[in-house]
């Protein structure tokens, strides 16, 4: 039973290396049924590994502490399930929305590949599997970023490649430095350093790992390795900058909770200077990444920035080392991703039928495309935190772990400061609906055409809305669920 | 779901007539006007309904939802939030009558009623929350929906009203959230009906508590309209659409005082701090309302900076319930109590009149609409009954809770045995108390003169022309059946407005009087005389001699004299939260944000120089060389790369590297391409970052090797 684990993350990638060799040449139909069948599958087969108990698979030997293994547990099971499902959506939006961008086999074949990477990194048993999935993951995403080919996606493709190798290498070395002081590198909850080893050498180890956790903190968009996402998001084709948003950071942010509680442990952690230093520079983020989005022009960097500001909202809520911390910024990846999917491919929408980038010219939209622009407003507001969205769950969560946390001064601050991030928040969001639902008593009325895209396109904006909203009324099933993987932690 | 289902009904039906008067109104508007009335009046019904039962019954009707949010939705319906669920359920089936009418000729009509629905849902729950969680909940779903209904007619003016609404709105939501945050905390629950004894056995630190206040202050404070954040009111009120102003100012603003009163009257219970803060902030907002309302020559800016002033009188009364020892704190309950009541009411019919003369005339300023109501004896009585009302003239509702709050206050100097600071402070209260009702008779007799009795200096024949046609049978019912609670109300108090103040007292832990409190003795009618003969010298002296003047053709007009630098928002709220603020912030932000880039950038071009510098060590002339080297460096620090983006090609060029005839030909045409600056510099980070990566390696080998 335990090689069915291999299926989620062989299939799409076999499935994206064959894509090419196909021949389907320009029939485009053909493509969407095949890339579709494939990742329905994935998600298929997501459903049966997750429900078929703890499966583990143990694949092939470095050295003989360092091996490939695969596992699962609720951790992983909470991360196949979102972003199988997150992908999904994204797929069928991408087949319409890849015609206004053309080479359509590479970015599906890359496209596949990358879901089965990503399978691989949520099912990673080990420090030394997260590794690996975590470089090949840089490497795939790599050709979705400079999609278009123009200087400005190349360069922004270099620079996405030198923060991740930069991030990565760090995070080589807390890898290198767990294999000497733990006991084992396979993920156990609570931690693996070996404390007759560690004794005496707790500073080093705590250097190390918060330079995993800036290491692994790149993909997430952390201070001070974030400067790749604001110049990356723009370039990229909305559906993958939507995945690279929604997705890709938690990944980043995955594997800060792997190192975070299941290797250094969170006693080891606990109460030291590097929490406090991991607090004060994820609280930095939040400020800086919704400041700078206030103040962007661009709507797809703005977005980018914005998610600068909401994935430290997680980190945050994870170095506060709390049950309720540990609750909150579970729950604001699930929103979170589903949020910044539903803003990137609206705003994609938006430029594929209008082709305007700047949030200035967006005045008026709502009337032309009142669905897509209703998606963005309820995504909006949910970002903002305004119940009865789901945002507010768990920035409800995070601030209140905050106040109530071990440190109340800088916990209470913190707490202030994800307020003022949200005041930013709205600031830079509801200007742009408020824009194109309200755009003057002047507004040219008579040539307003409706431009809705295709229901391809729509639909997965609305099912995630309506996840949006629906979550926000009633979270308490996924909470029970955090809760199961919480209760392991602490 | 445990508890009485109706409540839930109350909040959720117009959340769903919402949505159904939607999809109505996509196929038919008629039908969708007509769904809309029944479904506020079927509201209102059932609000009665269960209030009725909730008078007869101990045990007012709760509901919880748990699980909701994540947390749960508490509802309950006890003496004072069944008196506003009715009043909220009353105005809005009075304004959406009156909206058959106004709203006939507009555009969007179908969000008007869609938002109003939603606004109706968000207002009840926020009244009926018995949870400061489900208290925010609503709160929030009423203030966003709001937005829209305040927006609508879209005008440049309109919309920038609008956006100070929501500013305050977005602001306001998330005080509150914190300040629950901190209460949450300190208090260990959110429940309102047990934060009085959470407060009362807090042992922590009063600060924080003092902390939390302000925040929800400014949450609750910033709705109501209290000073110094009633900004967004005057503006708000002219542009919005009638039956809308008459929403926010007698139903939204009122959200806010009952957060307020929560703190006050159950947090804040006799503490005498809170209530001077209370007081002073009520006072200001009082005056300053009444002076606005009287320069201002806007029929509707009047009627708005009027709600600031009795809001003020409001929070006057919910300061004396603080300050006032237990024995006479009632006489402040009640007319805190029955002053929101009617102000509620007053504002219903002034705006409805208003809108009246809006529909007509499309204006709103006083020149321009004086005279209209001449040969309009419907309009005139409507008009009278909402005056004489807000004046506080016996016999009709605004005298009695007017003359709650002054005995209050009189109540409170008695108590004072001899001459002290807090007692001059209390006799001038009292002073501007009635100095403030008498500006209250001076611009209200303003605009009655200026409506009612002169003639239009610009075109008085479109005036009397419209005489028979102005009104429809429909609103015209609507604006005499609200003029007409008024005087009911007022004329018998203990037969309807005393029993209103003794069902909602609860709340605020009020008792019955010690004494009765007569309103028609000769001492108590001699007592409403000042305000009324200072109203009219006011009126005589100011208003006829300095707020009119005679225009080039000699006719008489009424002018804005109010100081264009004394304006809270255009000169203090808006530079410092708009310019300033982020200035600063995002200069900050930039900085942080550009450190690592700047670090690495600052290395690599370090690093080339010390190249060079090898390279021509041993040449002569190496002095200017490395002078040209330094300037390179200086000229690629400062490299400005821009991107252009022409006919769907895209290029990247170094306008320090380009001749300066290039460079004065693209700065000419700068605005026909769509240009940004690229900050070039990171591709190096990597081999930096790479050798800083092996250098730890080295160094953690060799320590490795020590140890």
């Amino acid at each position: 039973m335990n090689f069915l684990i291999l299926m989620p993350i062989l299939f799409p990638i076999l499935a994206g290396l064959i894509l090419p060799l196909l021949k389907l040449g320009n029939d485009r139909e053909k493509r969407q049924k095949y890339v579709g069948a494939v990742v329905s599958l994935t998600v298929l087969s997501v459903s049966i590994v997750i429900s078929a108990g703890d499966l583990s698979l143990r694949l092939f030997q470095v050295t003989n502490s360092v091996y490939m293994l695969l596992a699962i547990d609720d951790l992983s099971r909470f991360f196949l399930v979102l972003i199988a499902l997150l992908w999904l959506l994204v797929t069928f939006y991408t087949f319409e929305y890849i015609k206004h961008e053309g080479k359509d086999v590479r970015f599906f074949s890359f496209f596949l590949m990358t879901l089965g990477v990503i399978m691989g990194l949520c099912m990673a048993g080990n420090f030394f599997t997260v590794y690996l999935f975590y470089e090949l993951m840089t490497l795939i995403t790599y050709p979705l970023v400079v999609h278009s080919e123009t200087p400005a996606a190349m360069k922004a493709g270099t620079r996405y490649l030198a923060y991740s190798f930069v991030g990565a290498s760090l995070a080589l070395i807390g890898f290198i430095f767990v294999g000497h002081f733990g006991l084992t590198i396979n993920f156990t909850p609570g931690g693996v350093l070996d404390p007759a080893m560690v004794a005496g050498h707790d500073n080093l180890l705590l250097v190390i790992f918060l330079l995993t956790f800036i290491g692994f903190g790149c993909k997430a968009g952390m201070w001070p390795l974030h400067a790749w996402l604001p110049v990356a998001h723009p370039v990229a084709p909305a559906p993958a900058s939507a995945l690279l948003s929604g997705v890709i950071t938690k990944a980043g942010v995955l594997a800060i909770i792997r190192a975070t509680f299941y290797i250094f442990g969170m006693d080891f952690i606990y109460g030291s200077w590097v929490q406090i230093t991991l607090m004060c520079m994820t609280l930095l983020t939040v400020f800086m990444g919704s400041m700078l989005a206030y103040k962007e022009k661009l709507l797809k960097r703005r977005l980018a920035y914005s998610t600068v500001s909401q994935v430290s909202y997680i980190l945050f809520g994870f170095t506060i080392l709390s049950f309720l911390g540990f609750e909150g910024a579970m729950l604001h990846i699930v929103f979170h991703a589903i949020i910044k999917n539903i803003l990137f491919l609206a705003a994609g929408a938006v430029i594929y039928m209008t082709h305007q980038t700047y949030v200035y010219e967006l005045k008026g939209v709502g009337k032309s495309m009142p669905i897509t622009m209703w998606c963005f407003t309820i995504a909006s507001v949910a970002l903002v935190g305004i119940p009865p969205t789901a945002g507010v769950i768990s920035k409800w969560s995070l601030a209140m772990a905050g106040i109530m946390s071990s440190y109340p001064l800088l916990g209470t601050i913190g707490a202030g400061v994800l307020l003022v991030s949200a005041l930013l928040t709205a600031g830079y969001l509801i200007s742009i609906f408020a824009n194109a639902f309200f755009p003057g008593a002047d507004f040219d009325y008579k040539n307003l055409k409706n431009t809705e895209p295709v229901k391809l396109m729509t639909v997965p904006l609305i099912i995630l809305s309506v996840c949006c909203i629906f979550f926000g009324m009633f979270p308490t099933p996924l909470m029970n669920f955090i809760d199961r993987i919480a209760f392991a932690l602490f | 779901m445990i508890g009485h289902h109706g409540l839930l009904f109350i909040v959720v039906w117009p959340i769903i007539a919402a949505f159904i008067c939607y999809l109505i109104g996509r196929r038919s508007k008629d039908i969708r006007d007509y769904f809309a009335c029944f479904a506020v009046l079927l509201e209102l019904f059932v609000v009665l309904i269960i209030a009725a039962s909730a008078a007869n019954n101990s045990n007012p009707p709760v509901f919880e939802w748990f699980g909701f949010m994540g947390y749960k939705i508490h509802l309950k319906m006890d003496g004072f939030r069944a008196i506003y669920a009715i009043i909220t359920a009353f105005m809005w089936a009075m304004t959406t009558l009156f909206s058959r009418e106004y709203f006939a000729h507009y555009r969007n009509r179908n969000r008007y009623y869609f938002f109003s629905m939603l606004t109706l849902g968000g207002t009840m729950g926020t009244f009926l929350s018995a949870d400061l969680v489900t208290t925010f909940l609503f709160f929030e779903i009423m203030s966003f929906s709001s937005y829209v209904m305040v927006v609508h007619d879209e005008r440049p003016a309109t919309i920038k009203a609008a956006n100070t609404y929501m500013a305050v709105a977005v602001i306001g939501g998330l005080a509150l959230i914190f300040g629950i945050f901190i209460i949450s905390n300190l208090f260990g629950t959110t429940e309102i009906s047990a934060l009085f004894e959470a407060a009362r056995n807090f042992e922590g630190n009063k600060t924080m508590l003092y902390v939390a206040a302000a925040f929800l202050l400014v949450g609750f404070g910033g709705k109501a309209g209290m000073y110094p954040i009633h900004i967004w009111l005057p503006n708000a009120h002219p542009v919005a659409p009638a039956p809308a102003s008459a929403l926010l100012s007698g139903v939204l603003t009122k959200t806010g005082i009952f957060g307020i009163i929560i703190m006050s009257a159950l947090i804040f219970y006799q503490d005498y701090n809170w209530g001077m803060a209370m007081l002073i902030l009520g006072v200001a907002g009082m005056f300053t309302g009444a002076l606005l309302a009287l320069f201002s020559i806007d029929l509707k800016r009047t009627f708005a900076c009027s709600s600031v002033s009795q809001i003020g009188f409001i929070m006057v009364g919910i300061g004396m319930q603080c300050v006032l020892s237990a024995k006479y704190a009632p006489l402040a309950i009640q007319g805190t109590m029955l002053h929101m009541v009617n102000h509620s009411l007053i504002k219903l019919v002034l705006f409805l009149v208003a809108g009246v003369v809006y529909v007509n005339l499309h204006e709103l300023d006083l020149n321009k609409v004086r005279g209209f109501g001449r040969g309009k004896p419907l309009l005139t009585f409507s008009f009278l009954m909402g005056a004489l009302s807000i004046i506080g003239i016996p016999l009709w509702s605004g005298y009695i809770s007017k003359k709650l709050l002054q005995k209050s206050i009189a109540y409170h100097i008695e108590s004072f045995a001899d001459y002290s600071i807090i007692s001059t402070f209390f006799q001038s209260l009292e002073g501007i108390f009635i100095l403030t009702g008498g500006l209250t008779t001076a611009y209200m007799i303003k605009i009655f003169i200026c409506l009612f009795l002169e003639k239009n200096q610009f075109d008085d024949a479109k005036m009397t022309l419209l005489n028979k046609k102005y009104i429809a049978t429909g609103s015209a019912a609507v604006l005499v059946f609200s003029a007409l609670t008024l005087p009911i109300l007022g004329f018998r108090p203990s037969a309807l407005m005393i029993p209103i103040a003794k069902f909602g007292q609860n709340f605020m832990l009020g008792t019955d009087f010690y004494t009765n409190v007569s309103f028609f003795d000769a001492p108590t009618l001699l007592g409403a005389l000042p305000s009324l003969a200072i109203g009219i010298i006011v009126y005589i002296l100011i208003v006829r001699c300095c707020l009119m003047a005679k225009d080039e053709k000699g006719r008489s007009i009424y002018v804005n004299r109010w100081p264009a630098w004394i304006d809270i928002e255009e000169k203090i709220y808006r530079p410092l939260l708009m310019v300033i603020l982020p200035f600063i912030c995002a200069m900050l932000a930039r900085t942080i944000g550009s450190i690592v880039s700047g670090v690495s950038m600052v290395g690599y071009k370090i690093f080339v120089i010390i190249k060079k510098f090898w390279r021509i060590k041993l040449q002569r002339d190496w002095v200017s060389e490395k002078m040209k080297d330094i300037n390179g460096f200086f000229n690629t620090m400062t490299a400005r790369m821009i991107e252009l983006e022409e006919g769907g090609k895209r290029y990247i060029i170094n306008l320090n590297n380009q001749p300066k005839k290039i460079m004065k030909d693209i700065s000419g045409h700068l605005e026909d391409y769509k240009i940004r600056t690229v900050f070039s510099t990171l591709g190096y980070s990597l081999k930096l970052c790479l050798a800083g990566a092996a250098i730890v390696l080295l160094i953690v080998v060799l320590y490795l090797g020590a140890s």
